[in-house]
């Protein structure tokens, strides 16, 4: 079923994170210590933080993935706000003099993972979440992300840009070998956008989630009152319609490209389906979000008109096509 | 940012709303609503702007829903369109009555009462719950001819063109901090004395945590404190006592005091004393009936 990647925000995705947590920590058999636990969920000082970022994927109802981003400071710098030992514990947890180096600007440290066994060998889910993590930070403003990447994440997190800042090292805070790993944001974000046709509607990006659909997946259902469009971030979704009591495959959607956007406006019906081709990863966004993004900022209008415009133009050649087909 | 799914029923009969909100919490068990009920057409314009407000101000997103009768008092179904459509146009309304207004406008649908087909009126609502809550929650799809075809067209799609399913691990992925595990060899899972131990805490720690806030309340809404109630009543003793001490002093005969001319008001000064006695009991008894009456109304 389709995977659903966001931020956790309501008191149910918070706990559902902290209990994923537990579940993965008890699934790879280790022993959950009781001071960071209670109630079978864990955490620590840093979910505290009003700004820590809590990313999570629900498979239907399922949670499966969970990642955490913390602001990244010099730990020396903030010292009047922390104890020594305090002081000793982040540099600990960061192995900081490794990138500190780097830092520019406002930073984020991803310090926690955790995917369920079921789904870690699922490489779009693990590279969607950590892309809906930077879209969300991207928006925050924030310039760098580390990350101590291990063994597993090394091959997805390459892909998504982050470069190696030092080789690989056995890190005393998570007991194995890691690479101390980079990314700036703004040259990653620039790339995500550039891929994308209708970025106009990026404006929009307040409303940011991703939902990851397996292949075969029925994305969009013709006849239903849709209030959500989809961009094809990654893989490839088939337009498919409903007539005669058969199914007619249309036309496909390739990365970088918007499917359902009339939903977004008007209330009205479906008027084709959509299947995933292969694993597909859409950014999802929602009609009532982003009426509400229209309502208090009324000059987005003008970008919706530009996707708009340029649908009804791409409609009009295929059609002077087709005329042209038949009159041959 | 929260995300709301809110429903508002607007129907003169109230037993029928209820009926309609029984049917749609049990077509949907898995997903948050919020159901609100209003008796007339302008009860509901009210409750549906404050809703939207209150959530707005915290920046929360809504998908709202009005199921609405047409025919209502002070103010009837289509006026409420009218008039809900002044302020915004993305909430969807259904309107329920005998003859189908014809409304243009998308995003209002007519439903013929009664209502018959309770599984059309269910796919109705079930259309509007979007992605997000579907996924997060866990709902099925609906069960439709379409959604049957589709299905079939899948399968067969993945079958001619040979796509492969994401393999499952056997191993979770993840990178968790080392100070979250226990240390130690032992492997075995956590004990269930201990997990029931780390419960009595908690609640051991949250009942004291409640008794603390329930005594600073206190404090601050009548100014009675232990210490306060402790001293003011050992100087109220002494004074007391001091007072019987003297009286009985008086009324002995022998003591050169009797020629004073306090000799001649000790009568007046064992009145006093009674009287003293007296109203401290009353006092106290009107202060204990007083502050549990003020503790009643705070509650």
């Amino acid at each position: 079923m389709a995977i659903l990647i966001k931020k956790a925000e309501s008191t149910k995705e918070i706990n559902d994170s902290l209990r994923l947590r537990y579940l993965v920590l008890e699934e790879s058999k280790k022993n959950v210590s009781k001071i960071f636990s209670s109630t079978k969920k864990v955490s620590d000082f840093f979910d505290v933080y009003p700004d820590t970022v809590n990313m999570i994927a629900y498979d239907t109802g399922r949670p499966v993935a969970t990642l955490r981003a913390v602001p990244y400071e010099d730990p020396e710098k903030a010292g009047a706000e922390f104890s020594k030992d305090e002081i000793d514990l982040l540099n600990l947890i960061f192995d900081y003099s490794e990138s500190f180096n780097q830092m520019k600007g406002v930073a984020y440290f991803i310090d926690i993972v955790a995917i369920s066994q079921d789904y870690s060998l699922n490489d779009l889910l693990i590279k969607s979440i950590f892309k809906g993590l930077l879209n969300i930070l991207a928006t925050k403003k924030v310039d760098s992300v580390f990350f101590n990447a291990p063994k597993q994440f090394e091959d997805h997190i390459k892909e998504i840009g982050f470069r190696e800042l030092a080789s690989k090292f056995n890190s005393p805070s998570l007991g194995r070998d890691i690479t101390p790993s980079f990314l700036d944001i703004r040259a990653y974000y620039d790339n995500f956008i550039g891929k994308i046709k209708d970025r106009e509607i990026l404006r929009f990006q307040e409303t940011f989630y991703f939902i990851v659909y397996e292949a075969g997946e029925i994305c969009m259902t013709q006849g239903e009152k849709g209030a959500t469009a989809l961009l094809v971030e990654s893989g490839e979704l088939e337009v498919l319609i409903f007539k005669d009591d058969n199914i007619i495959p249309v036309k496909s959607v390739q990365e970088g490209n918007l499917v359902g956007e009339i939903g977004l406006v008007t209330n009205e019906q479906r008027t084709a389906s959509a299947m995933a081709r292969k694993q597909t990863a859409c950014v999802a966004f929602d009609r009532e979000f982003f009426l509400g993004v229209m309502r208090q900022q009324p000059n987005k209008m003008v970008d919706m008109f530009k996707i708009f415009s340029k649908r009804i133009r791409s409609t009009n050649e295929e059609l002077a096509r087709l005329k042209k087909g038949q009159g041959e | 940012m929260r995300k709301i799914f809110y429903i508002l029923f607007v129907s003169h009969d109230e037993s029928q709303a209820s009926v309609y909100a029984d049917k749609v919490k049990n077509g949907f068990p898995q997903i948050p609503i919020n159901i609100d009920f209003a008796t007339d057409g302008s009860k509901a314009l009210e409750k549906f702007e404050k809703f939207y407000h209150r959530h707005r101000q915290k920046g929360d997103f809504l998908h709202r829903l009005v199921i609405s009768d047409i025919n209502m008092p002070v103010m009837d179904g289509l006026t409420l369109v009218k008039e809900i459509r002044k302020t915004e146009g993305s909430s969807v309304i259904f309107l329920l009555g005998d003859k189908d207004p014809d409304i243009d406008d998308p995003a209002v649908d007519f439903i013929e009462t009664p209502i018959v087909n309770w599984t059309h009126f269910l796919s109705k609502v079930e259309s509007l719950i979007p992605e997000e809550f579907r996924i997060t929650y866990g709902m099925p799809k609906a069960d439709t001819h379409i959604n049957k075809k589709l299905n079939e067209f899948s399968v067969q799609f993945l079958k001619e063109n040979g796509v492969d399913q994401t393999k499952k691990g056997n191993l979770p992925a993840s990178i968790l901090p080392k100070y979250f595990e226990e240390d130690g060899e032992d492997q075995s899972p956590v004990n269930s004395q201990d997990i029931k131990d780390d419960k009595d805490t908690v609640i051991k720690l949250l009942n004291r945590k409640l008794k603390r806030l329930e005594k600073t309340q206190i404090k601050q809404e009548f100014g009675l404190s232990k210490k306060r109630i402790l001293i003011q009543t050992s100087i109220e003793v002494i004074f007391l006592g001091g007072l019987l001490f003297y009286t009985i002093y008086l009324f002995k005969d022998q003591n050169e005091l009797l020629k004073a001319p306090f000799n001649q008001f000790k009568y007046v000064m064992a009145l006093i004393t009674i009287l003293a006695f007296f109203s401290y009991f009353f006092s106290k008894v009107f202060e204990k009936y007083f502050v549990k009456k003020e503790k009643e109304k705070y509650n």
